[in-house]
């Protein structure tokens, strides 16, 4: 374009930045392999939670609290008490308190119970209700169904753009990306006739080639006026967040996608496009677009009907007051107006968990035993790791603690051979260095590895049989009558299955070491170049066959050195004889179609060059990781570094149960860096200058907890000494008997899972749970999480708290800089916070936060699930994850933090982090703090003030004593809230 | 009353009644249903299973047992019957069991319960059924349990929109055996199934208004079976049908969709009296064959991509059933219910697979070009040809003169070939021995499937009519269907062993693959909106307010 003034890229431009605007409503959406728990409101922090909770409801339709019938069934219940909504009512409306009573005859109400009643009796609050969007008005108008058919059409094409590859035939170009594919292939879809407004295929083609010109366009022929656009374009991805959500994540987390690029302009021009070739069409059968644009806007809103008056007389009747008291009724409810109650009832709720559980910390410190510990046990600062914690304790003087399952060491794990590596750490991070595994017996390790390549091989070839037209009908017919067997069998004795299954075909993965120290240059050279000799080797065979396999190791690097240009001369190869033509066309293959070239072979290099930590790499990572734990003295024998990870059977969120800090993984191969790092002699010097002394026959080791069978693996047990062999083996014992003690408690809370009472078979109940097919709810994962506790173990130590909190140790005696708590609240912190936000929004709204019904699951696009045939792509955790049935099991409360440390360092901290400053600000997340054992719980109000948690009544007059009773105490307290 | 063959026909009746008595009285007697209910159902299929077992060896080892009236009213139960009593309740017993873990907090638990049961029993009935009506009793009950399961999630539209699509296609399919049923009740009186051809010879000649009642009563069959298969033009009920729990969706695909085929195999000494509607059969499972497998390949959800594989298969089992090949249908039917139903009870592994596709350790790089290619499809073609020819010649030389058998070899043979070549593709070339070993065990699962068909037949012959029935549709006609596989198949392997050629291919015809596309992704979209616009738009300016939205109607908490 040659005009003088082209103001295409401005506009285009600031379209783009209005999408970027709109898109707040969304977070990335994760594909279920790597499962990550996110805030789905996380884009709209900064507004804090109630107003974050509004524009959900405007744009979305979502609910953003239980509802208040809901609360008010809590209420029947006791889960909710007149005693908690007074408590919420204070700190909430302390305007509306001031008010003097109301006299009612004789009686004189207090404004508190006039609002409780409020709360309590009058017309529940509305369900949320979106703004339409200009297709929607025109629906309304019309009678036509434009908004919902145009969602339908849409889903059908996400899902086919964004599939990873489980449709056999992929949507054609897809290169082009969402819009152009859709245009592309649109202008060829006679099916488009389905919608009713004839054939579109022309009018598809004739749409701009840029998405940003189409959606302009195509909000200009919608009528929607400049100023309303970036509302509109809420709404539209508001109406299918999965979807939109999604390609959010595609766009962010792999720009460089050329195969299938994704962004919410291409979604939103198709979905307005399309909209605006409908609403053009019914516009020409109805008066003309003009006409129709005009009446869309001037359709009225629909009315709101919460009126004062009707609240006043069912606040009147409850109380059994006259209509005399009406005005004075009237006047204390117009400070609370509708739109704030259910945050009230939602402070309440709150409130009836976090008390008695600040009463149970309202203690003492326990004396710390003098002793040196059997062993220390770190575990991740999951919630599930608490029971496994306090039952070890019982097990044995064990001293445990809680880490961020990633261990401070943040990698893209390979294992052994593995084609795809992981991201294993907190996605807040991205990790710079790769650890890969190195066989300690190169012969099995290759059995073993071409054991796993065979199996991959059949199931690919089984897959495409599978997948094409000729074939399914013998395959079904051939194998029926070995997958119907083993269906019977797995269904009806699971166990034994299980069992049978593993015995017979796993075969063990051999020994292995992590690679953690980097390679020099020459090593790196020798591994790129023994790879690609294999290459050579490989493609000779395939030209040449039999005679090809004669090339001695000297052909094989002589004509890789050619490929690469490193060697010129066409010297003679001993083992095949090549002809110079055939020679050319090998080594053409190997440039062209392997990648054997020089700047190739600079890129494998640079991959290789990423392996393993620097020394000084090795050191921050120990150190970190032991200053912020708070481990740097009484180290005990032994310290086991214990990951964790979830085995579960037929559940495509498997990965939600597996380590959030390990980026949806399993935390095992952390463990087992961290462990080999801190048992480096150069690491343990270093350590020893900086003040850590860790004693000669301190040894780490690394370890998983599989949380749905409550076993812990014990990884790399060849290289513990002889010396700390009987440790070993006592700490196994303990960790079996804590695990069996941890099932059966956790089988008494799983529903359809009788307590066999005895915890053997408890424990062996549970690993047949989660290798059951059948098995909707394998574990409870994280569900009923609520605080997340910074301090020694002294604070919780004894107290049962039912697998509630998230539990980081932390001593500020070492941590003087308070540069570690600023870790703990700006990283573990917020993955924690995301979690709850995670479980809370799926239980609130499981339709539109959470996934739904699990029984209805259907895998789509290799990356999530819909419900049933159709649909949007469904966000957050299944309903059978937060709920039993109709019941709720995980209690949607805001996470409270509880931090043992200088108040003075909190502000600082605060005062450095916006993050936190929305987060506690925001009421996303509830601090409270104590300098010391002893010191009243105090909370930090938004305005950085901190007051007393606990009220003089709370204060129980005798805190109860450490141990047992006080956690008799906990757990009685904590068993009211269930 | 009478009965034949000492204690088994109360076992037969077991087999069929046990696991809906059981249901029912649970249903009656435990208050609120739950899981004791639901256990209690399960002990009744449990028993209706142990049962179905007995009545399946003794029939083998002797003769048939009835169980009913003089004329036949009641349940018959051979060879077939026995097979088909044990895949039902089988299938049945696992998705109950399944499902008591699985549906665990489902508020519509104890219905499961009872109408699985109730499915389960209506279809053992329906292939033990003595006469005409009591098929098309039992045929129609089975129907009636089906769309009470797939209304199970009533919350969600798509669910109640199957329950209705399958209600109103099952109207037609059970009208017309109904219908048919009556035809033959107005003509003949109620007909005895224990023997068929006896039955068939009875309606030969007869007349109703002027038309040939078995010409008239087999077309009707027909339709039955096809709209109960989910055969073109009745197979749109199919799909939608994932709106359903993934037990029903089992039960569904392993037992109740395949029903059109036991209806075929069951009546037909009385179709081959009636070669149009056969050919009308014939037609209509070739092009569902062809169309149910393409459209799955475009699905990117499994349950569609499953849903669309059954359709296809079921289009298979009627094409077999229309060739004569009577045994192999019901072969098809049996193993297909197995597959499938695991193939969907186990859809949540999908994720599991693919991560583990993807952790597997690196295979080599596929090496050596298009000439390769060619090479590995000549050695897949070849040593599978050898190998199935061999196996047949060795096993079962009499499975080529079968009606259909042919047809049944070659797609046999492409199976096997694509699994050849796929391996030869995937493992790393070069490694003679491998290879070998590879092939013999090919070869192995080729004569364990030659042979498992031909004892089916062998077992199943005392119960079907001759072979040599004429009347079925030619083999011929199945050509076209071949052609279509077959090209598949080259531009699946073309695809592979030279990408650069497939593209070519591709951008040649750019236009055409995007409007195949489209058709084909669409046909297999179950939409929740029809029409964006209706035939008539309300006239503008009479309803001015809003209407409210509801964008979240169904909410189950």
């Amino acid at each position: 374009m040659t005009h003088a003034i082209d103001r295409t890229p401005e506009l285009r431009a600031r379209l783009r930045a209005e999408v970027g605007l709109a898109a707040d409503i969304l977070v990335p959406n994760w594909p279920l392999s790597s499962f990550i728990a996110v805030n789905p409101l996380g884009g709209l922090e900064e507004q804090g939670f109630e107003q974050a909770v509004r524009v959900a409801e405007a744009t979305m339709g979502a609910r953003g609290h239980l509802g208040e019938e809901r609360f008010r069934a809590l209420a029947a219940e006791g889960r909710v008490t007149d005693e908690d909504l007074r408590r919420a009512l204070e700190r909430r409306h302390p305007g509306a308190l001031a008010y003097p009573p109301v006299h009612a005859g004789e009686r004189e109400i207090e404004p508190a119970d006039v609002l409780i009643a409020d709360l309590r009796h009058a017309p529940p609050a509305p369900g949320p209700a979106p703004e339409p969007t200009a297709a929607e008005r025109v629906d309304a108008l019309l009678g036509t169904s434009i908004a919902a058919a145009v969602d339908d059409e849409v889903d059908g094409w996400c899902a086919a753009f964004l599939d990873e590859g489980q449709a056999a035939w992929a949507m054609p170009d897809r290169d082009r990306g969402l819009y152009g594919a859709w245009r592309a292939i649109g202008a060829h879809d006679r099916g488009l006739r389905r919608l009713g407004a004839g054939d579109l295929r022309a009018q598809v083609a004739a749409l701009p080639e840029d998405p940003s010109d189409a959606l302009a366009e195509g909000l200009r022929v919608l009528g929607v006026a400049e100023a309303a656009r970036g509302a509109e374009l809420r709404r539209h991805l508001g109406r299918r967040p999965g979807w939109a959500s999604a390609i959010r994540w595609r766009a962010e987390n792999r720009p460089d996608e050329s195969a299938a690029p994704a962004g919410l302009v291409d979604l939103l021009a198709v979905r307005v496009s399309l909209e605006a070739l409908l609403v053009r069409a019914a516009a020409e059968r109805a008066g003309g677009l003009a006409e129709l644009q005009r009446a869309i806007a001037e359709a009225p809103a629909a009315l709101d009907d919460r009126g004062l008056e009707a609240r006043t007389a069912a606040v009147a009747a409850a109380l059994a007051a006259g209509p005399e008291t009406r005005p004075a009724i009237a006047a204390i409810l117009e400070e609370v107006p509708v739109p704030a109650r259910p945050a009230i009832w939602q402070s309440a709720y709150e409130e009836h968990f976090r008390v008695p559980l600040l009463r149970a910390l309202d203690r003492p410190a326990p004396a710390r035993p003098a002793a040196r510990p059997l062993a220390q046990a770190v575990f991740c600062i999951d919630a599930r790791s608490e029971g496994l914690r306090r039952h070890l304790e019982r097990e044995g003087d064990y001293e445990t603690l809680g880490f961020a399952g990633f261990f401070a060491v943040a990698m893209r794990f390979r294992r052994l051979g593995s084609g795809g590596a992981d991201d294993s750490c907190p996605v807040l991070l991205t990790p710079r260095n790769d650890v890969s595994e190195r066989p300690t017996d190169a012969a099995l390790a290759e059995r073993f590895l071409d054991a796993g390549r065979r199996d991959a091989a059949r199931r690919r070839t089984l897959h495409h049989v599978r997948e094409d037209v000729a074939t399914p009908f013998a395959m079904a017919e051939a194998s029926g009558w070995v997958l119907g067997p083993a269906a019977v069998a797995k269904t009806l004795a699971p166990g034994a299955y299980d069992r049978g299954r593993s015995a017979l075909s796993e075969p063990d993965a051999p020994t292995t070491r992590v690679i953690i120290d980097r390679l020099d240059a020459r090593d790196a050279e020798d591994l790129v170049g023994a790879d690609e000799r294999e290459l050579v080797r490989a493609v000779l065979a395939a030209r040449l066959g039999r005679r090809g396999r004669r090339a001695s190791a000297g052909d094989l690097e002589g004509l890789r050195r050619r490929a690469l240009g490193t060697e010129e001369a066409a010297g003679a190869l001993d083992g095949v004889r090549l002809s110079p033509a055939a020679e050319q066309e090998l080594l053409r293959e190997l440039r062209d179609e392997h990648g054997l070239t020089a700047e190739g072979h600079r890129a494998r290099l640079q991959e290789v060059a990423a392996l393993g930590f620097s020394r000084e790499e090795q050191i921050g990572i120990a150190k970190t990781a032991l200053v912020m734990m708070g481990l740097t003295r009484g180290f005990g024998r032994l310290v086991l570094l214990c990951g964790h990870g979830s085995r579960t059977e037929n559940n495509p969120y498997e990965a939600a149960l597996d380590c959030g800090a390990c980026g949806g993984n399993q935390g095992g191969p952390n463990a087992r860096v961290a462990a080999a790092i801190l048992n480096r002699g150069h690491v343990r010097d270093a350590l020893r200058v900086a003040g850590i002394e860790v004693p000669e026959d301190t040894f780490f080791l690394a370890g998983q907890h599989d949380t749905s069978a409550d076993t812990v693996t014990i990884f790399d047990r060849d290289l513990v000494p002889p010396s700390h062999r009987a440790d070993v083996e006592r700490l196994a014992a303990d960790l079996a008997a804590a695990g069996a003690a941890n099932s059966a408690e956790r089988l008494r809370r799983l529903p359809g899972a009788p307590d066999p009472g005895d915890a053997r078979a408890a424990h062996r109940r549970a690993r047949t749970r989660g290798r059951d097919w059948a098995q909707i709810r394998p574990e409870w994962g994280l569900a009923r999480n609520g605080a997340f506790i910074v301090g020694g173990r002294h604070l919780t130590q004894g107290l049962d708290l039912e697998c509630r909190a998230f539990l980081h140790s932390y001593d500020a005696a070492v941590d003087a800089d308070g540069a570690m708590l600023e870790t703990i609240l700006t990283a573990p912190l917020v993955v924690a916070q995301w979690i709850n936000c995670q479980y809370y929004f799926s239980t609130v709204d499981p339709e539109v936060f959470g996934a739904g019904n699990k029984t209805l699951h259907n895998v789509v696009s290799g990356l999530g699930v819909l419900r049933g045939p159709g649909g949007d792509l469904r966000l957050g955790l299944p309903a059978q994850g937060a709920l039993d049935g109709e019941r709720l099991y995980h209690e949607p409360v805001r996470l409270l933090a509880i931090v043992e440390a200088p108040l003075a360092r909190i502000d600082d901290i605060v005062a450095r982090n916006p993050v936190l400053q929305h987060l506690f600000g925001g009421e996303w997340v509830a601090i409270t703090a104590r300098e010391q054992p002893g010191d009243p719980w105090l909370r930090r109000e938004a305005d950085g003030t901190w007051v007393p948690y606990l009220e003089e009544q709370d204060v129980s007059p005798a805190a109860p004593a450490a141990g047992e009773a006080g956690g008799e105490a906990a757990t009685n307290a904590m068993a009211v809230t269930a | 009353m009478s009965a034949s063959g000492g204690i088994i026909p109360a076992v037969l009746a077991v087999a069929v009644l046990a696991p809906t008595a059981a249901a029912a009285l649970a249903s009656l007697l435990i208050r609120g249903g739950g899981e004791r209910g639901a256990q209690a159902a399960v002990a009744g299929t449990a028993l209706g299973t142990l049962a179905a077992a007995v009545v399946l060896v003794a029939v083998a080892a002797g003769d048939p047992v009835f169980l009913g009236f003089g004329d036949g009213a009641g349940l018959a139960a051979g060879r077939l019957a026995g097979v088909l009593l044990v895949l039902v309740l089988l299938v049945g017993l696992v998705v109950q069991v399944f499902a008591t873990r699985y549906l665990q907090g489902d508020p519509r638990y104890a219905r499961f319960f009872v109408l699985t049961a109730v499915a389960v029993s209506a279809t053992a009935a329906m292939v033990s059924a003595g006469t005409i009506v009591v098929l098309a009793v039992a045929w129609v009950l089975a129907g009636a349990a089906l769309v009470g399961l797939l209304a199970h999630e009533r919350g969600l539209p798509a669910a109640r929109r199957a329950a209705r699509r399958g209600a109103a296609i099952f109207t037609i399919g059970d009208g017309a055996l109904v219908l048919a049923a009556a035809l033959i009740v107005a003509a003949v009186g109620d007909l005895s199934l224990r023997d068929t051809s006896a039955a068939a010879a009875a309606l030969e000649g007869r007349e109703v208004l002027g038309l040939s009642l078995p010409a008239l009563v087999a077309t009707l069959i027909v339709i039955a079976a096809l709209a109960r298969s989910a055969q073109v033009p009745f197979g749109s009920w199919l799909p939608g049908t994932v709106a359903a729990p993934t037990p029903v969706s089992a039960l569904l695909h392993a037992g109740i969709v395949n029903a059109g085929g036991i209806l075929l195999v069951m009546l037909a000494p009385i179709l081959v009296l009636a070669p149009g509607a056969i050919l009308v059969a014939f037609a209509a499972g070739a092009v569902t064959a062809l169309y149910g497998t393409i459209l799955m390949l475009a699905r990117a959800d499994v349950k569609g991509q499953l849903a669309h594989s059954t359709m296809g298969q079921m289009g298979f089992m009627v094409v077999q059933a229309s060739l004569g090949a009577l045994s192999a249908a019901i072969f098809h039917l049996v193993a297909h219910g197995m597959y499938k139903a695991t193939l969907f009870l186990g859809s949540g592994s999908v994720i599991h697979e693919r991560q583990r596709l993807r952790r597997a350790p690196r295979a080599a790089q596929r090496v050596g070009g298009a000439g390769r290619g060619a090479r590995d499809a000549a050695v897949a073609l070849s040593v599978t040809f050898a190998l199935l020819a061999g196996s047949v010649a060795l096993i079962a030389p009499d499975l080529a003169a079968q009606p259909g058998g042919l047809i049944l070899l070659a797609f046999a043979w492409a199976t096997a070939a694509q699994a050849g070549f796929w391996w030869l593709r995937l493992r790393r070339p070069g490694d003679a021995a491998r290879v070998t070993a590879a092939f013999a065990l090919l070869g192995l699962a080729i004569a364990a499937y030659v042979g498992l068909l031909s004892a089916f037949k062998t077992f199943l012959a005392p119960d079907l009519p001759a072979a040599d029935l004429s009347g079925w549709a030619p083999a011929w006609l199945a050509i076209p269907v071949l052609a279509v596989a077959a090209l598949a198949l080259a531009l699946n392997w073309i695809a592979e062993a030279s990408p650069a050629t497939a593209a070519r291919l591709g951008a040649r015809a750019a236009g055409a693959r995007r409007a195949l596309y489209a058709a084909t992704r669409r046909a297999g979209d179950v939409p929740d909106t029809v029409r964006a616009l209706p035939g008539r738009l309300r006239p503008d300016g009479a309803h001015p307010t809003a209407r409210p939205l509801d964008p979240t109607p169904a909410r189950s908490l």
